[in-house]
Parts: C-alpha cells; structure tokens; sequence
C-alpha cells in the first residue's frame, strides 16, 4: 500500500476494488478454494500505515443458474462459469466434489443468484 | 514520453500497437499457454455475461475519480480493461485530456486491452505499457489516479 500512496500526485488517489469476506463469491470460493484473500484484510493493513482512506461496500449479482444441473446435465456456459469461479477446469474434478459443487449452490444462492459484496476503498495521498 | 533513464514505459502502445502485427510484436509464440489463456478468457467471459460488476466498478469510477484536464492515471492488473474502460470513455466525452498507463504482466491481457481500446476509439490516450508484475514495477512518475480492481488476491505482501 505504502508504494501505491508513493505513485500518488500530491492531490491524488488510489481507488482499489476487491471482495469483501461477505461476499457469495468469497464464501463458495473460501470453501473449495485453500486461501482466499478479502478486501477486509487490506482494510486492516492500510489502517496499521495510517493511511487517509475511505471505504464503500458495493453490492453486485452473478446469475448462477447455469451451474445447476438439469437432468443431470450441465451447460457448457454453467461449466464455464465454474472454471471461472473454481480458478480450474471444471470438466477435470472429481465427481463426488462436483456433487458438492452442485450442493453448496442450490443451498446458498437465493434465486439463483449469488449477492457480490465488493469492498470499494480509496486511499488519499 | 519517458525522460532518458526513467525506466519502463518505453512502449508507446497508442502508436506502435496500431502499426505493427500484435502476435509478432508481443512474442507470443508459446501455443499451450495461448491455449490457457484462451480457455480462461472464455471462462471470464461468461462472468462478465451473468454479472453487472464491471459496470458498477465503472459508475463508482466515475463518480469518484477526479475530472481534470491531463490527468495521469495507472490501472494496477488492467488485463483487458473491463474495469476502467467505462471511465476512461467518460473522460473523452467530457473533452478531457489524459494519459494512461498500463500495467499487467499478461501480453494476451494487453492484446484484448488494445482490441477494447480500438472499439472505444481510446487509442491515443494510452501513453504507456508496462508488462512487469505490481511486486517489480518501478517508475518515477506520479499518477493523479491509480486504479487497482480485483488484483490484489494476487500480489505477493
């Protein structure tokens, strides 16, 4: 953070977006994924610089209805997305952590639909 | 353009990328990790289809980030510019003269950048490129604006 305020114009700022730990997204990822990092964190690291900043939470939405199966059959753009979001090809993982995949969604996305809690911050030089 | 010794930067995109063949100049000539990054954008690309992200990162952009004359602003992690190209168009619209400066280690990233670039007819206002990782990158300029937009989950502390 400290060479990010360096970058800065006397009258600059620094506008950084990154997911907060409340965030859908996070959380599916925080399950299947080892280590996750969250916009909180850096909130933390930029208040021990005792940098002048200011923070917004921002809501978005991702449509996951294609990563439900129907019929036991998946859409390639549902398949896609799961790459996506899983940072690896979907097509290769085990079935049973497919099962869980599919599990995790159906329990936690209401309406098919996963709530993105994105942490807006900005920093003043 | 960049001062004798100042380091990175050198490229000016807005010129050099319109004239010469992009494959060519990026040295892309590594099939399978083509074929990666291929893979991932289709994956990208179909977030960016089931989400309105991007579209609100660009209104908070617009609405927060200063509006003046020859602003310098450096996008953090640009990759294709999904994120900012939104903002930057405001600023043409608005008559606005700014530089902007790339910076992600991802030549494929930077060839649909330069596609994106082309559609939004933004081309002249990219000044500088920088294919260094956020951890290495060095430059003696100061930006007015400084946009990092979901990278930080891969920036080493």
């Amino acid at each position: 953070m400290n060479k990010i305020s360096e970058m800065l114009n006397s009258d600059g700022k620094a506008f950084i977006m990154m997911q907060s730990k409340d965030s859908d997204n996070f959380k599916f990822r925080n399950t299947f994924l080892e280590k996750e990092h969250y916009g909180e964190e850096l909130i933390d690291a930029i208040k021990e610089l005792n940098l002048d900043y200011d923070v917004e939470k921002i809501i978005s939405t991702l449509n996951v209805t294609d990563t439900i199966p129907e019929n036991n059959k998946l859409l390639s753009s549902g398949k896609q997305l799961l790459s996506f979001l899983l940072r690896t090809n979907y097509d290769n993982l085990e079935n049973d952590v497919k099962f869980k995949i599919n599990d995790y969604i159906l329990k936690n996305s209401k309406m098919r639909v996963f709530k993105l809690v994105d942490n807006y911050i900005t920093i003043k030089k | 353009m960049p001062t004798k010794g100042e380091p990175k930067f050198e490229l000016r995109a807005s010129v050099k990328a319109e004239k010469q063949n992009i494959r060519e100049k990026l040295e892309i000539e590594d099939e399978e990790y083509l074929s990666i990054f291929n893979k991932n954008r289709k994956y990208f690309e179909e977030f960016l289809r089931k989400t309105d992200q991007k579209e609100n990162s660009n209104k908070f952009l617009i609405e927060k980030c200063p509006v003046k004359e020859k602003q310098k602003i450096l996008a953090v992690g640009a990759g294709s510019g999904e994120d900012v190209l939104g903002f930057l168009e405001f600023l043409k619209s608005k008559d606005k003269s700014f530089e902007f400066y790339y910076l992600d280690p991802s030549k494929l990233s930077f060839k649909e950048f330069i596609k994106n670039v082309k559609k939004f007819k933004l081309t002249e206002h990219v000044s500088g490129v920088d294919f260094n990782k956020f951890e290495s990158f060095e430059t003696k300029k100061k930006f007015d604006t400084i946009i990092a937009s979901h990278v930080f989950y891969y920036i080493k502390d």
